[in-house]
């Protein structure tokens, strides 16, 4: 495969990587604060190349465990959610186990830290989102129950992928129309035409955008399918927040700079934490830590 | 307690994650492999019918000019009727759906993709799905058609002159005759049985 075929449009490192890291320098100050989140920085950069060494490795049978598309130009692993899809239509019980060992063994050691640290989606949303916390009760309300979109999201894909034998949220992922759809037209915008699921792809990608836009990791909050996979693993994984109750001078900064609006101090590890570590540095007095148990 | 569960959790999710490499990495790969139009919601348009091939064509990159090594049971099929179509497909591809139910309407093929026949005289059928673990014969054939590793590929093979003529496109869109009009698969059928009448 040709590393570079003077092709900008078509290639996902100009594609994500240029625009993604222009961004990461507009927004640098939330990175620069502390040491954690430049390395966070240079995780989400990192995984972001990770996720596109086709070109080195070519196609692996490894499942990203955080959301990106296997059918991104360059894309090296395999769609848990595809995977997921498969599994159900085909009924293939080892395709099913292969994901949950996958999901299950990087959850049971990092919880959700792969949305935060990890994920080319929560990198893109990190940068977009404008803002950090819902205020008014009924934004609240409706945020708190959105939640259970994601849950219920996943919980959907497996039956309704198997009674209609189609890739029932792949055919309409916004995240494949970003990371996928939009490079390929990019590298030879008249060579397709368009499925019957092109325009509702589109409609999801804006409704995506508008969302990461409007509030910030939206799409983690209230639809990411795999984030609700893991999700339920923050209870118990490896990797934790904890907090010294003790000492805890209940300033309200952990949970006023908390991207995903996680209930701090008291949840530090509430299934919406994405291990992301923004309380950590902002506490006056040192009482939150990130750490493996 | 909580090291108990956790303990547990990481012994079942990387006995989960052993067992399952073991029996379905080859499978994820080759799913990460193939190209799916279904998950870009796209479909290659580019394709024209300007008469069937003997040896690899220029759409076929680095094969471009290279003999085809077809199967030997293709062969085989080929001796007992004048024309033979395949089809490549996999479960859960949508744009193998709207081809083969595309085929379906227009009286081209009866029943589904998996059990489906061919409503034609003198054509073969064979409807492969080749993803699933069935006949790896007729599967390894997909990796002498494809153009681009995507689903469907309708390949419609026929026999003159004791050589094998053969075209192939992929995706659900009918590729376009000199004039710039859609062929169906019943007109390329009807066009490669025309081929091998003398």
């Amino acid at each position: 495969m040709t590393l570079c075929g003077f092709n900008c449009g078509a290639c996902p490192f100009a594609y994500l990587c240029i625009p993604m890291a222009i961004g990461a320098a507009i927004v640098w100050k939330q990175y620069a604060e502390s040491t954690m989140q430049k390395k966070r920085f240079a995780s989400q950069v990192s995984f972001l190349f990770i996720s596109n060494l086709a070109f080195l490795v070519g196609s692996t049978g490894l499942i990203y465990t955080y959301f990106y598309c296997w059918e991104a130009p360059l894309a090296a692993m395999a769609c848990p959610i595809g995977i997921l899809e498969h599994a159900a239509i085909e009924l293939n019980l080892t395709l099913g186990v292969y994901l949950a060992g996958f999901i299950g063994l990087v959850s049971v050691v990092f919880g959700r830290a792969a949305c935060g640290w990890a994920c080319p989606i929560g990198f893109l949303q990190d940068m977009i989102g404008i803002k950090r916390r819902v205020k008014s009760t009924l934004a609240q309300t409706v945020d708190r129950h959105g939640r259970w979109l994601k849950w219920a999201i996943l919980l959907a894909i497996a039956p309704i992928s198997y009674i209609t034998g189609l890739m029932a949220f792949t055919e309409i992922c916004p995240i494949g129309g970003l990371t996928a759809t939009l490079p390929t037209l990019a590298l030879d915008p008249g060579a397709y035409t368009y499925s019957a699921f092109f325009y509702p792809k589109m409609l999801f990608l804006a409704g995506f955008f508008a969302l990461a836009v409007l509030l910030i990791r939206g799409w983690c909050r209230h639809l990411c399918p795999i984030g609700a996979m893991m999700a339920p693993f923050n209870r118990i994984s490896l990797l934790q927040l904890r907090v010294d109750h003790d000492n805890c001078i209940h300033c309200g900064r952990c949970a006023e700079i908390c991207p995903m609006d996680v209930d701090m101090p008291e949840h530090p590890a509430s299934a919406e934490c994405v291990r992301c570590g923004r309380c950590v540095e902002v506490c006056p007095v040192d009482v939150i830590t990130l750490g493996f148990t | 307690m909580r090291r108990v569960i956790q303990i547990i959790a990481l012994a079942v999710a990387a006995l989960l994650l052993a067992t399952g490499t073991m029996m379905a990495y080859d499978t994820a790969r080759i799913f990460n492999e193939n190209r799916c139009w279904g998950c870009l919601a796209l479909d290659p348009a580019g394709k024209v019918f300007d008469g069937f091939w003997t040896t690899y064509p220029s759409i076929y990159g680095g094969k471009a000019g290279e003999n085809v090594s077809h199967p030997g049971w293709i062969a085989d099929a080929l001796n007992h009727t004048p024309v033979v179509m395949l089809f490549f497909w996999y479960q859960g591809c949508s744009s193998c759906k709207v081809l083969w139910d595309n085929m379906r309407d227009m009286g081209t093929v009866t029943g589904g993709e998996a059990d489906g026949d061919i409503a034609m005289a003198n054509v073969t059928l064979y409807s492969i799905d080749f993803l699933a673990g069935g006949n790896q014969t007729r599967s390894q054939a997909f990796d002498v058609y494809t153009i681009d590793r995507g689903a469907p590929t309708t390949v419609i093979l026929l026999k003159k002159d004791g050589a094998i003529y053969w075209y192939a496109f992929e995706g659900a869109t009918y590729p376009k005759d000199k004039n710039g009009e859609r062929m169906t698969v019943q007109a390329l059928l009807e066009e490669a049985l025309e081929e091998t009448t003398p």
